[in-house]
């Protein structure tokens, strides 16, 4: 779920786009040194950008009986790298803006922030941890891409509770209200995508080894 | 997404110039943003909805189904608005004061108008089109070459997944929570080697062809005049004065 157009203050929606800003700027110089380096691995990043894409236009039950999308942070942060993804995602959310309707121009810096790089910042820190604590790689994934999805939606919470915050109970309040709201169906949803991505990756490990090589090519030298 | 991309393809707009429709869509999600308040939100969204409507000849039934979506959350977030919860020994829930039941109706408001203009953006120019505009702009050229093979690729993937998804819908690979998980896990697992696959040869093609680095996409657009966009640029500034006398 992205923060709709217009739904956010001028001042929030330039705040966001302000803290955004340096993470995607980083990420693009990262990226255009690594073309200019080894142009074969532009192609790689533009499918790994249009894979992160699909993988929102895949819809997801849930157990309110909903059906969503799944965010694609988790997987796509641990198989890409966090800074990598900050870069996909915001064009990506570029692309849902223009091409679904889905998010907008304005807030686009808040989403960005929350879900191309909280989420993938997180599920990328969580998924190392756990596995150099000597997780399993399929709790670790589980975990990652779980907690990954909820992080957006927490940052989404507090994002709406600064902009509206609620007369009596104040920002504490207001994200009571976003995030109890956001827990009936974002609960389930995020362990259906961590149950999805758990299965992704072991079905990717099993029958994909040469693919992940190959991103293993730029997930060294852009990410961390 | 292929409504939008094909009334953004066939609207009655589509040779004009793609910075001319960004300035008047941009231009007014702008204004209804930063000045406009009630009067001027009704105002804002019924041009906008006689531009697309009207002007550009975009069809109704494809205007409703892009606000679908964004009409759903800015109900669910406007309800929330006008709900009010504080701690006094436990959770307290009530309705909001009329001035925050006011707030809350204004935001929703403003909301439906962006969302009006962004949907007008997106029904009468072409992703490519923006794309390019920006890249003219000064975007980094391989971000912006990044972005157009993005697109590219993006319809390649979504063919795929479609295809997947009706074959295991037919083997009845979605009877059940469970196994729907399982269909997308192992859709989307057979998808990336499938797209990685496509990348590589798109690759080797484009080697052999002699590529520079840089995609070019035909445009259909005429070139944008100073002239008019000046035209455009000041009709904005007096539609915000206006926006902001009438409230």
């Amino acid at each position: 779920m992205h923060i709709m157009e217009g739904y956010l203050p001028a001042t929030h929606a330039a705040l966001w786009a302000a803290v955004s800003a340096p993470f995607v700027i980083h990420g693009a110089r990262r990226i255009t040194r690594l073309v200019r380096e080894t142009p074969e691995v532009k192609l790689l990043l533009a499918a790994s950008g249009a894979y992160v894409f699909v993988l929102s236009a895949l819809k997801l039950p849930s157990v309110t009986g909903s059906c969503s999308h799944p965010t694609g942070t988790g997987l796509a942060a641990t198989l890409f790298g966090p800074t990598v993804t900050a870069v996909l995602g915001t064009i990506v959310l570029l692309f849902q803006a223009l091409l679904l309707a889905h998010g907008g121009l304005t807030t686009l810096g808040a989403n960005v922030f929350s879900m191309a790089i909280a989420g993938p910042f997180v599920a990328w820190g969580l998924f190392h941890g756990l596995t150099r604590m000597g997780a399993g790689a399929a709790l670790a994934i589980f975990v990652a891409a779980t907690l990954g999805d909820l992080a957006t939606y927490v940052v989404t919470s507090l994002q709406l509770a600064l902009a509206f915050p609620d007369p009596a109970g104040g920002i504490a309040g207001a994200a009571s209200k976003f995030l109890g709201i956001f827990a009936l169906t974002q609960v389930p949803l995020a362990i259906s995508e961590g149950l999805l991505t758990v299965v992704v990756f072991n079905m990717l490990g099993r029958y994909s080894r040469s693919e992940l090589k190959a991103l293993d090519l730029f997930r060294g030298r852009v990410a961390s | 997404m292929r409504a939008i991309d094909r009334a953004a393809q066939t609207n009655r707009w589509r040779r004009r110039p793609a910075a001319e429709k960004a300035l008047i869509f941009i231009g007014l999600m702008l204004v209804s943003l930063v000045v406009a308040g009630w009067i001027g939100q009704i105002v804002i969204l019924l041009l906008v909805l006689c531009l697309v409507l009207g002007a550009a000849r975009v069809g109704l039934r494809d205007v409703r189904a892009a606000a679908v979506m964004p009409a759903g959350f800015i109900l669910a977030g406007t309800a929330v608005q006008m709900i009010t919860l504080h701690w006094a020994g436990g959770p307290v829930v009530g309705i909001a004061d009329p001035d925050m039941l006011s707030a809350a109706a204004f935001t929703g408001l403003r909301s439906v108008t962006c969302v009006a203009c962004l949907i007008g953006l997106a029904l009468t120019t072409p992703l490519t089109s923006l794309l390019q505009m920006i890249q003219r702009r000064g975007l980094a050229p391989d971000i912006s070459d990044l972005a157009m093979m993005m697109f590219r690729i993006v319809w390649l993937v979504l063919d795929c997944l479609e295809t997947g998804q009706r074959a295991q819908a037919a083997r009845l690979g979605h009877a059940g929570w469970g196994r729907q998980i399982r269909s997308g896990g192992r859709l989307l697992a057979g998808l990336l080697p499938r797209v990685l696959d496509r990348a590589q040869r798109m690759n080797a093609g484009l080697a052999v062809r002699g590529y520079d680095g840089r995609l070019r996409f035909a445009g259909a657009e005429a070139v944008a005049a100073p002239a008019r966009l000046a035209l455009l640029a000041g009709g904005l500034v007096f539609a915000a004065a206006g926006a902001a006398w009438i409230g």
